[in-house]
């Protein structure tokens, strides 16, 4: 390579580090709209511990928007993915707590603190609000022998034509969390296959390669109306509009409800005049009616909690985790010896 | 599905209709200008649909997909320098007509071929598509895992001129690909230490580096002077249908050759064009016109190369399989949309589907039309000093790959591997295989321990599985072809 080519490469690289000027300016607060003296008065970082475009990073996405309208600073969205959302977490709770980081998740914070991928756990943040939940179902392929939860919950004891059920998930995720909680209480023996989240769960079962699992009701509800899917129930306390005709858990005499709630957080230590702030206005957000639509078009139902209340549930729910935690890691203890013998 | 073909067609009216528009107009000037190709435009462009409808997204780049692959005509015609490389078989007989003095006639033609190769290729994929949807439905993690593994076989085989190299090229992209965690035991691996590889590379940053940030900096480096003195296509545009007619034939031909070529996984449009313009020599009764200025040549590499757009796009709505390199950033497209391409595509999101099939009908007859009326102005496009374009879309890449997840170790990643596609080039490693290598290797890896978790640890059934066996048989056989190649040949010519 001639000298003059590595020269004509140098300057190409000072051409291209010149825009990366602009490009940091995104995050500075020169592009506040400032107001001096009151909190916020300069950009706030939301960091969405999952990676851009997906469900998660949608949903905060809309929060955001909205919020970029009611505060008189911008929000930026940071996408921080990786280590089943603790990656992102981890570096929200380490952040300064003046309450310009905050960090938009769901129970995946639950789920990875209590299999200690997240060591900070969930009391290294604070909650702000919570902001709309997800409800969740169970579903078969429409040949399966299983019908309701009542014959899913005896499969999962007995098997089917003499075969443990395969179950698909993204091991240590939310749905992994979930499919255990609905059936925890029935000491099932079932196979859990790593099929990772939603669509490549769905392609198995759609496929004949997996028997069930628990999706989100965005994730199927066309499936179940066309009748490529059945749905044995929906785990709210009332029907889902998008699901006629499916009965909840409860109405088939099972007291199990799951539900993905999206959760605002700052670290732990923010002042609670800071936090405030955000949650009254996600208060009056959740209370739009263009939001509540922007919302229901993907299936989720705004679903507003702060202060105690929303403390209570977090802390409910994270028991509630820490108890399938540990059915997990006894459950791989038994397969490695298993494996052993 | 044609109800829903025809609600979606009405629905493209308005902002998905002008981004179409935008994108085969952009598409074509990039298509013309040597250096510049389609696979950097789209992913140039696919930052910049972030936050936008799916549909708007899909409508700017397949058009822009649509349109580059056209534009390669223009300079191939009057300089004598495929435009893109899908182009390269086009110089073969646009240049000998353009020298003849014939230019505007070369460009009617060949920009006829290309619509005519484009709506051949459109029908197959709307009559393929949903057929093959729902069979590949049925398949299982072995079917995918062996029909990964003759993507990448074929890829690495028929994407450069050795087998070796493409190997090569196509082990390292799957190294690139295994960075960050593992997707069952969520174990970090290869992140050397840096917690930001712990996800893996973040696929816009890698796909704008190597498509665009390795090409500019590649212009940079060895800069072309265009002679732009015979920019000026002489003739006229037009011709009679009659002309047009007497290569039906071929054209029909060179159609499907490309629209089978382009459902192969990872293989695009120059190889089609080469494909359809040695079939049609071969078949013509007077071969020694091909290569002089032939009218059927340029029909043959042009229809050949357009439909390669459709037929890519097959494999990608119906399996998540990238039919070309420019699928591979469409693929990211529909991720950073939360849509995962594949059989379950048509059932949860037919909109996308129709989508793609009206922006690629659309595409085409916006193409004919733009191409038809500016011939004579793209001519004068292609001269545009690289001093002023190359810093531009340098901006735009740094821009655009930082404002997605605002991150500035996703920027240098894009320059990572953008000077990794340069050192490629300049030992002579096709970045293709890299590529394929890179988006393939997750699905590969996910789908070969699924089966064997599903199989509970018994690797025969992949062989017991026909549809897999047969997978890995052709795999088999594209890894053998250097060597049993030249051996039937040898048997052949001694039979004749």
């Amino acid at each position: 390579m001639q000298l003059k080519n590595i020269n004509k490469l140098i300057h190409a690289l000072l051409i291209a580090t010149a825009p990366l000027l602009p490009a940091a300016l995104f995050s500075l607060p020169v592009l506040a709209k400032k107001e001096e003296g009151t909190y916020p008065e300069k950009v706030i970082r939301v960091i969405v511990p999952n990676g851009a475009g997906g469900s998660t990073d949608k949903v905060s996405r809309l929060f955001v928007r909205e919020l970029n309208n009611k505060l008189p600073v911008g929000l930026a969205v940071i996408n921080i993915k990786g280590g089943g959302t603790s990656k992102g977490a981890q570096k929200a709770a380490r952040s300064k707590p003046d309450g310009y980081t905050l960090l938009s998740t769901h129970q995946a914070l639950l789920t990875s603190s209590a299999l200690k991928i997240n060591r900070l756990g969930p009391e290294s943040l604070t909650p702000i609000a919570q902001i709309a939940h997800e409800t969740y179902v169970i579903a078969v392929s429409p040949d399966s022998p299983i019908r309701n939860l009542d014959d899913l919950f005896k499969a999962s004891n007995e098997g089917v034509n003499g075969k443990r059920i395969r179950v698909g998930v993204n091991p240590g995720a939310a749905n992994h969390f979930f499919f255990l909680k609905a059936i925890l209480h029935t000491k099932a023996d079932v196979v859990f296959v790593p099929s990772g989240g939603g669509a490549k769960t769905l392609k198995q079962i759609l496929g004949g390669h997996l028997d069930t699992s628990i999706f989100a009701v965005s994730e199927v509800h066309q499936l179940i109306k066309s009748k490529k899917l059945h749905a044995l129930a929906v785990f709210d306390t009332k029907t889902h509009d998008k699901l006629s005709g499916v009965s909840t858990a409860r109405q088939q005499g099972h007291d199990i409800v799951i539900k993905l709630n999206y959760t605002m957080y700052a670290p732990a230590g923010t002042e609670q005049s800071r936090i405030k702030v955000i949650a009254d206005a996600l208060g009056e957000i959740v209370k739009q009616k263009s939001f509540v639509e922007d919302l229901q078009e993907q299936s989720i139902n705004p679903d507003y909690k702060t202060g105690a209340a929303l403390q209570q549930t977090i802390d409910k729910d994270y028991a509630e985790m820490k108890i399938i935690a540990n059915h997990i890691k006894q459950k791989a203890q038994e397969n490695a010896a298993k494996k052993k013998r | 599905m044609i109800e829903g073909l025809l609600n979606s067609f009405i629905a493209m009216a308005g902002m998905p209709l002008l981004l179409i528009f935008i994108g085969t107009f952009i598409g074509i000037i990039f298509g013309a200008i040597p250096g510049l190709s389609g696979g950097m435009l789209v992913a140039l462009s696919l930052p910049l649909t972030f936050g936008w409808s799916p549909i708007n997204a899909i409508a700017l780049l397949v058009g822009q997909y649509v349109g580059s692959i056209s534009g390669g005509l223009i300079s191939a015609t009057l300089l004598n320098i495929p435009g893109t490389a899908s182009s390269i078989m086009t110089t073969m007989d646009a240049t000998p007509m353009a020298r003849k003095g014939n230019a505007a006639r070369a460009l009617t033609i060949g920009i006829w071929a290309s619509f005519g190769g484009g709506m051949v290729s459109w029908l197959a994929l709307v009559s393929i598509s949903p057929v093959l949807s729902s069979w590949a439905l049925k398949f299982g993690p072995w079917e995918f895992f062996s029909l990964v593994l003759v993507s990448l076989m074929l890829i690495a085989s028929l994407g450069g001129d050795s087998l070796v190299k493409g190997l090569i090229a196509a082990v390292l992209g799957m190294l690139a690909g295994s960075v960050g965690w593992d997707s069952i035991t969520g174990q970090e691996r290869l992140d050397f230490g840096f917690e930001r590889m712990q996800s893996g590379f973040d696929m816009l940053a890698v796909l704008v580096g190597v498509f665009a940030v390795g090409q500019l900096f590649y212009e940079i480096l060895y800069p072309k002077t265009i002679d732009t003195h015979d920019l000026n296509p002489a003739g006229k545009v037009s011709m009679r249908m009659k002309e047009f007619i007497k290569h039906w034939a071929g054209l029909l031909r060179s159609s499907v050759i490309g629209t089978i070529v382009g459902i192969l996984p990872g293989v695009g449009g120059s190889i089609g064009s080469i494909v359809a313009y040695t079939t049609e020599k071969s078949l013509s009764k007077t071969p020694e016109k091909y290569g002089t200025g032939y009218e059927g040549g340029i029909v043959a590499s042009e229809s050949a190369n357009n439909a390669t757009v459709g037929g890519a796009l097959i494999p990608l709505i119906t399996m998540g399989i990238p039919g070309s390199i420019v699928d591979v950033i469409l693929i990211a497209a529909l991720t950073l949309h939360n849509l995962t391409p594949g059989p379950l595509l048509f059932e949860n999101e037919p909109d996308i589907v129709y989508g793609f099939m009206n922006s690629m009908l659309l595409g085409n007859i916006i193409m004919l039309v733009i191409m038809l009326l500016g011939i004579r102005y793209f001519a004068k496009i292609i001269a545009v000093p690289k001093t002023y374009l190359t810093p531009i879309l340098l901006l735009v890449c740094v821009v655009g790959t930082y404002a997605v997840n605002n991150s500035m170790f996703d920027v240098w990643v894009m320059f990572g591997f953008g000077l990794l596609a340069l050192v490629f080039r300049l030992v002579g490693l096709p970045a293709a295989p890299f590529v394929i290598g890179l988006v393939l290797t997750p699905i590969a890896e996910e789908n070969l321990r699924l089966a064997v978790i599903l199989s509970e640890g018994d690797y025969w059934t992949f062989l017991t599985r026909p549809i897999s066996a047969t997978f890995l048989f052709v795999a088999l056989l594209v890894a053998f072809k250097p060597i049993i190649g030249p051996i039937i040949s040898r048997k052949l010519n001694k039979q004749s």
